[in-house]
């Protein structure tokens, strides 16, 4: 039986006032501040909702932010997300983080875009006060000094800092930050000129870090017992510094998942020292790799990690350049049991050329291989490619070629927040042959 | 999934319990089942459920439903904890994604229901303290009201609008960002 509807408006009405919340809660911020037109009892009602989500959408302008605070009234704050645009905005944002950091604020989203002035805008000091929270995303900004005393973000689980500037580095400001996060699962930094006195991150609870920074002496990784995937992305290698990539890497070795991206500034790996004998990555499942394939000390690089990666089960490969490069050597190279575990290869070409050599050493080893994906953008300028592709001999009796119409590019910017249900890789509509 | 199906074994072989709605009718269900919900697992640790387990505010139609929600979850729980030491595993994680999918499909079913249902639904999650089931229901009413004009919740809804012209407008005015 259908009820009347005069029992339905009772329905919302009639529900306890918590519940109201709960649903008034899940409303994007402009949905809950529009029941207000509703009734004479809705007017006021979204300002009482405890932890309700402050995301702004782009271009409000900052006197509605000044005006929501004063009127929002529930009981914390979850969420607060804004882009500031321009120096009116940039003058406000004082004033909500000390009202934020007053309000238990759970997480926030401070982005300054477009980049378009030379200093960016310093943050006040009441970022540090926010000591409730659990996500901290801050895009081109320039942080204040830590107040004396700070006691760091004791359940900080997300730190994202790009492009943030730390004018007082150089007392270990931003690591001061890292150790003062106990709970840190994921560590996102990225920056053109990162601190002068570089950094040493520790944290017991790190699950994911992605780095994209300029590399100098002074970084370091502490113990990282729960790391899980790494991505590195470090430039600027400095001459004098001793550090061997190597020995950098070692300290990753628990990993699950490694992504590194060669620099364009590849004196990293052109002219860096490799000795990776010395340990084992026991855990990596997972390697993504982009490489200049006329470079035999990268492809040295390469090599050995596939060496040092004994259950290594997903390999992907781009290919930043190509050219000749002594495959016999290379080749010989190769010992037993490399790659015995791989399943799952994906190549990019470069210009269209697949780097053969290495694909046919892939496929005549891997024993275990069941598919090999490469881009069909490939085999735009004739078949040629895709005929040697085929004629391939095959190690393992279960692989399959598949030509994809596009593998995408080493993703250098891993999902900010850690969520599995995204990482998804489908999208392709693979051809196998 | 293995660690599913010896779940299943388990809420088997586990104690049995009995709820009884507010029109009387009971329920049989494994201790598993109504776990999920908070209130029950209380009594259950104060032993105060032989002879069954009352729930006055809750009817036998909305019960059925609330059941059918806590025996598909506690099977979802089951196979979570046997699986959460491989979470990186590549086929684990194929399983468990497929598992979730149909866990997904299945909330989705369960929510094609009428609004009063539905807000009964949200009274019996609090009342019994399933925490997924209320973020459930809340869920899909605000994903209900959002995007909405005004007027289009009122008539959702059948909420009277007591406002005056006059001051529907200023409140327009005032907000007017939020109606852009």
């Amino acid at each position: 039986m259908e009820p009347s509807p005069a029992r339905l408006a009772d329905l919302f009405s009639s529900l306890p006032e918590e519940h109201q919340d709960e649903i008034l809660r899940r409303l994007p911020l402009r949905d809950a501040v529009r029941t207000s037109a509703l009734s004479r009892g809705w007017r006021r009602r979204w300002e009482s909702v405890p932890r309700l989500a402050l995301v702004f959408p782009d271009g409000t302008p900052p006197g509605v932010v000044d005006r929501v605070l004063l009127c929002h009234t529930g009981r914390g704050v979850s969420r607060f997300a804004f882009q500031v645009v321009d120096d009116a905005s940039a003058s406000h944002a004082g004033h909500w983080l000390l009202a934020l950091s007053r309000r238990g604020v759970l997480s926030i989203d401070l982005r300054s875009c477009p980049p378009n002035r030379l200093t960016p805008h310093t943050l006040h000091s009441s970022i540090f006060s926010c000591t409730r929270l659990v996500s901290l995303h801050l895009e081109h900004f320039c942080l204040p000094p830590l107040p004396v005393g700070f006691a760091g973000f004791p359940v900080l689980e997300d730190l994202y800092l790009r492009e943030i500037k730390l004018p007082d580095d150089r007392d270990g400001q931003l690591q001061a930050i890292i150790h003062g996060s106990p709970l840190l699962r994921v560590l996102y930094l990225e920056h053109e000129q990162y601190p002068q006195g570089g950094c040493v991150i520790q944290a017991p609870n790190l699950r994911s870090l992605t780095l994209n920074i300029p590399w100098n002496d002074g970084w370091r990784f502490g113990e990282l017992p729960c790391l899980h995937d790494a991505c590195i992305c470090v430039d600027g290698y400095d001459e004098e510094d001793e550090q061997d990539f190597g020995e950098l890497l070692a300290q990753l070795a628990q990993v699950e998942e490694l992504t590194l991206q060669s620099p364009f500034c590849d004196k990293w790996y052109t002219e860096v020292k490799i000795d990776m004998t010395p340990f084992t990555f026991y855990n990596l499942k997972s390697l993504e790799l982009s490489t200049l394939f006329n470079n035999m000390n990268q492809m040295l690089v390469m090599f050995c990690l596939l060496k040092s990666s004994p259950n290594l089960e997903r390999l992907k490969v781009e290919s930043r350049d190509y050219g000749d490069v002594n495959w016999k050597l290379l080749s010989a190279q190769w010992t037993n049991g490399m790659c015995s575990n791989l399943q799952d290869v994906q190549i990019t070409g470069f210009d269209d050329v697949l780097p053969m050599p290495f694909i046919k050493l892939i496929l005549s080893k891997a024993s275990r291989l069941r598919t090999l994906s490469v881009e069909a953008g490939c085999f735009r300028t004739g078949g040629d490619q895709l005929i040697e592709l085929l004629a391939c001999t095959r190690a393992s009796p279960h692989s399959q070629v598949m030509v994809k119409d596009a593998i995408e590019s080493i993703r250098f910017h891993r999902d900010v927040a850690y969520d599995s249900s995204e990482k998804q890789s489908g999208n392709d509509s693979p051809g196998p042959c | 999934m293995a660690s599913a199906g010896s779940g299943d074994e388990k809420a088997a072989a586990a104690a049995m319990i009995t709820l009884i709605s507010s029109d009387n009718e009971k329920f049989e269900v494994t201790e598993a089942t109504a776990t999920l919900s908070q209130t029950i697992r209380h009594m259950i640790e104060d032993g105060c459920t032989d002879g069954g387990v009352p729930l006055p505010n809750v009817t036998s139609k909305i019960l059925a439903r609330v059941i059918e929600y806590c025996k598909k979850h506690a099977t979802a729980a089951a196979g979570e904890e046997g699986s959460s030491s491989s979470f990186s595993d590549a086929a684990f994680l194929e399983v468990d994604r497929a598992f979730l999918e149909e866990l997904e499909e299945f909330d989705d079913a369960f929510l094609e229901v009428d609004r009063a249902t539905l807000f009964d639904l949200i009274l019996a999650a609090n009342y019994l303290d399933i925490k997924g089931l209320l973020n459930l229901t809340c869920q899909k009413v605000a994903d209900s009201v959002k995007g909405k004009t005004p007027e289009q919740i009122r008539e959702m809804y059948n909420i009277v609008n007591d406002l005056t012209p006059e001051e529907e407008a200023e409140i327009r005015r005032e907000t007017q960002w939020a109606f852009e």
